[in-house]
């Protein structure tokens, strides 16, 4: 359990989270990937907007935590509006995916966007980054 | 970015992917939870194996990494067996998933169970 694989897996995450998260918003504002395109300034329409930039902001790691932390916040919303009234365990009520964005992102949220981001490269220049899990 | 959360914001992932992971595993095994329970011994037998008692071990953080490792690998199995042949993106043939498990259960492996786990009461006594 050496500490740079785990900083170099928790990158992984980060940059896959944000990479899947992506698509979601593509699909409500752009109709991509067999998606709807959604009515502007409906709450599907913000959805999607969290989605589509928070994904890639999150992905390449730019503002990491407070992206993170929004759409962590966004996740729970979705899961409790959407999926929960469904009734049902998560499985069930295919509120699973939003469960756990929602706790990946929390993740992100308190830790920052680590090793292979923006954030890493801008703080380069400041202090150094490095082995931030103990 | 708040430094103090984060083991336990990481014991949350770790407790709620594998509690979800189970879930799988009981719709395989069981046919609970609006599955078909399949054939004793086939291939899908065996995800569920993975998934019932690797995510219960992964909840509960007993032998987290090693079992991590395996379901990490399992999901990369199922991403490639049965999402990627129906083709396009992973929103598009339902392995999202699998990927996000993928994933996940990879930091896990490599991170170890961390807080509020077995693994970390067994290592306090000695």
């Amino acid at each position: 359990m050496a500490a740079p694989s785990v900083e170099h897996a928790f990158a992984l995450l980060r940059i896959v989270a944000g990479f899947l998260f992506m698509f979601h918003g593509a699909q409500k504002l752009l109709g991509a990937f067999d998606g709807n395109v959604q009515a502007f300034g409906t709450l599907r329409w913000f959805a999607g907007v969290i989605e589509l930039f928070g994904g890639v902001l999150i992905m390449i790691g730019l503002f990491g935590a407070i992206v993170a932390f929004v759409a962590s916040g966004e996740m729970a919303f979705a899961y409790f509006i959407s999926h929960q009234p469904r009734g049902g365990w998560p499985i069930e009520n295919r509120g699973e995916l939003a469960a756990l964005f929602c706790f990946i992102f929390l993740l992100i949220a308190a830790k920052g966007s680590g090793w292979w981001s923006v954030d890493g490269l801008r703080r380069r220049g400041r202090a150094a980054t490095k082995g931030t899990f103990p | 970015m708040m430094p103090r959360f984060v083991e336990p914001a990481y014991a949350l992932l770790r407790i709620v992917s594998g509690f979800l992971f189970a879930f799988h595993g009981a719709q395989k095994l069981l046919g609970a939870f609006g599955g078909q329970a399949v054939p004793v011994g086939s291939m899908f037998w065996v995800a569920g194996v993975i998934e019932m008692v690797g995510g219960i071990l992964i909840m509960i953080g007993l032998l987290t990494a090693i079992v991590a490792f395996i379901a990490s690998g399992e999901m990369a199995v199922a991403y490639f067996t049965a999402h990627q042949p129906q083709g396009g993106w992973p929103i598009q043939n339902q392995g999202e998933l699998a990927a996000l498990y993928c994933f996940i259960f990879l930091f896990i492996a490599s991170k170890g169970a961390g807080l509020w786990s077995v693994d970390r009461l067994r290592r306090k006594g000695r």
